[in-house]
């Protein structure tokens, strides 16, 4: 896997053919894995390209204090993305925008992350040709006394046929927190398939009560689906984690 | 081993056992029969410590120890097992990492690594299990009968001594409900002092696990209790036929 750099909201420039990196754009020329560390970064800019008929997997952390984002993925023709993404900021406020440009362009996009204190994330996600396709997983769990805001748009305009948007989302909460999911999907066509469900809610009873019933006492039970959740839907390497328990372990 | 004196529980106001009583020795094998919704997997959830379900009078001692104040944990430390009906999935969790953490958890100290690999390996190959399944997320995308195989998996690596199975049987093949009857069956061999207590309304896995007693369950309580041989009377003439022949008993009792 290539690691990409981002220390003080630049992008540290590194030899690759399979990418070009232009300020705070990076194109992927190349089919790739990538991984990239958002590294004291408050006020982050980023255009990611996706060429034509290109497959990247693209994994993002950033763990830091406070995180201001506006991530913007292009997709080209026949391009598919996967984006998998672990926050744990103390406040998050972030801006994505998918733009399916071309036809059959696909994006998956895991993101799990904890809510410390304040985060807010607004996704819209364009369908802008025929046949594109947008998973959109986000899982999140909060922590006693925090907030989570997640607005989730989805365009698809009339004319744009044959397109598949699901947008899923669930918060666990651990203790009292302020949480709220509002997902939209614009359509105005009716050749669309769209799924989409928002769950907040604390640890599911029954899980417990199968972990509890073999012996498991109720934090370890708790630590145990909570783990579950944030790293089954990114699915991390060994060595990322590791380091993603640590930061749950804390 | 276990004494439940008196039981009453209440699920949304509604009373689903009614003074109860039941009592276990050990090494005893006990069946619970009956139709659909007249209590039975209450009475494992109650046992097991399910806070969804109100204790409102009674008590279950287990060994000399009242289970009621007891958390579902403490009560699985002190040796008591669920398998459940219908195991949960949970997406995640490793298969592998909850077993260790289970086994940890029961005998208060790490297993090591090597030692539970080589425990698993002599367990799926015993219930004929795909030896995938430990690496994958707890009970999801597995089949009816592996679900029900990973139960029994757990009863051997967690050595209880008092084993609930709330319908083993249902969802299991004709291959699968063997296999999983006799690790069981060979279970209890090994360990002569465990008490089971089979939840059913089929008599076929009582044929591989031959109880000391059969109970009839109807309206929270037991109306009938016999040997192995009134499994084969429930198959002979159904529930109703106990119903209605312990009415008749109660109507005359009071006309009396």
């Amino acid at each position: 896997m290539n690691r990409i750099r981002v220390v003080s909201n630049k992008i540290i420039p590194f030899d690759d053919s399979d990418i070009i990196i232009n300020e705070n754009n990076i194109t992927f020329t190349n089919n790739g894995n990538y991984y990239i560390d958002y590294i004291s970064c408050d006020n982050l800019d980023i255009n990611f390209y996706v060429n034509d008929k290109v497959t990247v997997l693209l994994f993002e952390m950033s763990d830091s204090n406070s995180l201001n984002s506006n991530i913007n993925y292009n997709l080209g023709k026949k391009s598919s993305l996967v984006v998998s993404k672990f926050y744990n900021n103390e406040n998050t406020n972030e801006k994505v925008n998918i733009y399916l440009n071309k036809t059959l362009a696909d994006i998956r996009y895991n993101f799990s992350s904890i809510s410390n204190n304040s985060d807010k994330y607004l996704f819209n996600i364009y369908h802008l040709d025929k046949s594109t396709n947008s998973n959109i997983f986000n899982r999140t769990v909060a922590r006693k006394g925090s907030s989570s805001n997640f607005d989730i748009n989805s365009f698809v305009e009339n004319g744009i046929k044959g397109c598949y948007l699901n947008q899923q989302t669930k918060i666990i909460t651990l203790g009292d927190s302020n949480n709220k999911i509002n997902p939209n999907m614009f359509i105005g066509e009716e050749d669309t398939t769209a799924i989409h469900s928002s769950v907040v809610g604390s640890v599911d009873n029954e899980s417990l009560f199968y972990l509890m019933s073999r012996g498991v006492d109720y934090n370890t039970s708790v630590n145990l689906i909570v783990k579950g959740m944030i790293l089954s839907n990114i699915n991390p390497d060994m060595e990322t984690r590791e380091r993603i328990l640590n930061i749950l372990e804390k | 081993m276990l004494k439940i004196n008196n039981l009453s529980v209440n699920v949304d106001n509604k009373k689903i056992l009614d003074n109860f009583n039941l009592s276990i020795e050990d090494g005893e094998i006990h069946a619970i029969m009956g139709p659909n919704g007249v209590g039975k997997s209450t009475l494992s959830r109650v046992i097991m410590g399910d806070s969804n379900y109100m204790v409102e009078a009674g008590d279950i001692i287990f060994n000399g120890d009242n289970l009621l104040p007891l958390s579902t944990d403490e009560r699985a430390k002190r040796g008591i097992f669920l398998a459940m009906q219908y195991p949960m999935e949970i997406d995640g969790v490793s298969n592998q990492d909850f077993l260790r953490t289970a086994i940890s958890a029961i005998n208060d100290k790490k297993i090591g690594l090597y030692d539970f690999i080589l425990k698993c390996e002599k367990g799926t190959e015993e219930l004929s299990m795909n030896k995938e399944l430990i690496h994958r997320s707890l009970n999801v995308g597995f089949s009816g009968g592996e679900k029900k195989k990973n139960e029994v998996l757990q009863i051997k690596l967690l050595r209880p001594k008092f084993i609930i199975l709330d319908e083993l049987d249902s969802g299991l093949d004709v291959d699968s409900l063997r296999i999983t009857s006799e690790n069981i069956k060979q279970y209890k061999e090994d360990n002569p002092d465990t008490s089971i207590l089979i939840i059913t309304h089929h008599p076929k896995i009582l044929e591989y696990l031959k109880p000391n007693f059969v109970h009839i369950i109807d309206n929270g309580k037991i109306i009938k209790t016999g040997d192995y041989k009134l499994s084969s009377e429930i198959e002979k003439y159904g529930y109703n036929y106990f119903k209605d022949k312990k009415n008749n008993m109660t109507k005359e009792e009071e006309h009396e």
